[in-house]
């Protein structure tokens, strides 16, 4: 029998970063939840073959990359998906990342707070699962105004943040 | 527009799904050659994935105490829609977490992996009777149709490496056959230890296989899951399988589902069989072979095979998703190249668990 305290345990410290590989090896938002949702399942299932004292984060990420290969297969054809060689270097680049990435998002989290509270609601709904097309719809714009919006307030958190990091203030 | 900003526009169009496909080629391309911009790249992608963390758990705090764990305002909640093929869900994102976490919480009281959802006030259980990757390279295989449980038989059935598995590094090869034009993958599954079903309880058997030609081919293929309840033991069963004379007959319950795939790639497809409480033993039987009988016969591979027991216990409310109701919407969904026969799509299905999964209560 699974030690389930210990799965929690694993899976609680892990989670974002698995869902940040996930993301990262399937590119795109929707995709990254439902091979996050496989993935965790596949992980409770296996979680006897765990070794206790090894890198859980290294192992459920290896099941995670199975995943979202397999949905890449799936896909063939479809320009947006990537190949093999592209998904290893990928991932190669996230794992190379993951110390930089505790710092930023640390940073982050300051630079939404001085985002206006309309902006922060914006990116509330969208991170919430509600759709572009609904917020479109909601708020009586365009899709496409939504997402230009979206993409104004990602590169200005991306600006934020390098700033952040470049001052030496970062937290 | 510096090139710097152009990476980020063209990245945060990707990851929305807005992207096309000369952009996303380009895209690619630069993935693959400039380190730079995979570091971008990574970087865009970290902060989605903290602002959806950030957000989520502004939401629904995050399972410090998953024993607590209590998500109420379920209905209030649209219905995440999984389809087939090109997947899309709307589920939120702190949802999606917790039901990652269900299994663990049931498990608590169970004392067994037990995925636990409270539908409309109907409780599911889904219990993993079989979960088959083909990772163990000295997995005992029958030559023929097992007599045993716990053994799987294939058409020249042999584990394999693979570098593109479905799931883990190896794969099952069945196939190809001299002398029929269908290659098969078998096993008897004893289901005898079970608890017995509660007052009012249903229970049914999900069959979940991922299969693929071991090579590439353009025409279609077939292929059809089986799944067959006995109260006999399986050297009976193996007698009763070959005897001639439909397995309707023959069996307890008796299942079928075939699908046409032309897809290259694995494909992954599945099935139900209510299961009666006198039934002993299960034969789960996956065959495949081309559509046109004057092709060739070639060879498959299967992995990340899985059997389940789901158990629907009504409860006291059945107002949204009666079995009914789902059983029409789940056919409205079926995809027209497949056909069933015997068990058909059922109202305890794991999908209707997944249409709901942001509705997950645990007990």
């Amino acid at each position: 029998m699974a030690d389930t305290s210990l799965f929690v345990a694993e899976f609680t410290r892990n989670s974002q970063r698995v869902y940040s590989y996930i993301l990262a090896l399937v590119a795109n938002i929707d995709d990254a939840e439902e091979v996050y949702q496989e993935t965790s399942a596949i992980a409770w299932q296996k979680f006897d073959a765990f070794e206790p004292g090894t890198n859980f984060g290294a192992w459920i990420c290896r099941i995670a990359y199975f995943r979202a290969m397999k949905l890449h297969e799936k896909r063939a054809g479809d320009p947006l998906t990537f190949d093999a060689d592209l998904l290893e270097v990928i991932a190669q680049t996230h794992e190379m990342e993951t110390d930089l990435m505790v710092v930023r998002r640390k940073a982050l989290k300051i630079c939404v707070d001085t985002l206006p509270e309309k902006y922060r609601d914006l990116l509330r709904q969208r991170y919430t699962g509600t759709t572009v097309q609904d917020i479109a719809r909601v708020s009586c714009q365009t899709t496409n105004a939504v997402y230009k919006t979206l993409y104004r307030l990602h590169r200005q958190l991306h600006e934020c943040i390098s700033k952040r990091l470049t001052m030496g203030d970062g937290p | 527009m510096s090139d710097h900003v152009e990476l980020l526009e063209l990245i945060h169009a990707m990851l929305e799904g807005q992207l096309d496909a000369d952009a996303a080629t380009a895209l690619k391309r630069r993935l693959r050659t400039d380190a730079q911009a995979r570091a971008t790249y990574i970087q865009a992608v970290d902060m989605k994935a903290a602002l959806r963390w950030q957000f989520a758990e502004d939401r629904a705090p995050m399972l410090t105490a998953a024993t607590d764990l209590m998500i109420d305002d379920c209905e209030a909640e649209p219905y995440a829609i999984r389809l087939r093929g090109r997947s899309r869900t709307t589920t939120s994102f702190g949802w999606s977490i917790a039901a990652a976490m269900v299994g663990l919480v049931v498990g608590f009281v169970t004392s067994s992996l037990v995925l636990g959802v409270m539908m409309s006030g109907n409780q599911i259980r889904v219990q993993p009777l079989l979960t088959e990757g083909f990772e163990d390279v000295k997995l005992p295989l029958a030559k023929r149709f097992p007599e045993v449980h716990d053994v799987w038989n294939g058409t020249q059935g042999l584990i394999l490496p693979s570098d593109t598995a479905a799931e883990g590094h190896h794969v099952i090869r069945f196939g190809p056959t001299n002398t029929r034009r269908l290659s098969y993958l078998n096993r008897i599954v004893d289901v005898s230890g079970l608890e017995k079903a509660g007052t009012d309880e249903q229970r049914e058997l999900r069959l979940t296989v991922t299969v693929r030609t071991s090579q590439h081919v353009s025409s279609p293929r077939r292929y059809r899951l089986r799944l067959a309840a006995f109260e006999e033991d399986p050297a009976a069963i193996k007698d009763l399988w070959f005897s001639g004379g439909g397995l309707e007959e023959k069996a307890l319950s008796f299942a079928s589902r075939a699908y046409d795939v032309d897809e290259p790639g694995w494909s992954t497809l599945d099935m139900t069989l209510p299961l009666p409480p006198e039934a002993r033993n299960v034969v789960l039987s996956i065959s495949a072979g081309s559509v046109d009988s004057n092709e060739p016969t070639i060879a498959y591979e299967a992995d990340d095979v899985k059997l389940e027991l789901i158990t629907l216990q009504p409860g006291q409310s059945d107002s949204v998703d009666s079995p009914t109701k789902m059983k029409k919407k789940r056919r409205a969904e079926r995809s027209e190249n497949q056909f069933d026969h015997g068990g058909g799509l059922s109202s305890l299905t794991w999908n209707s668990l997944t249409l709901r999964q942001q509705c997950l209560l645990i007990k």
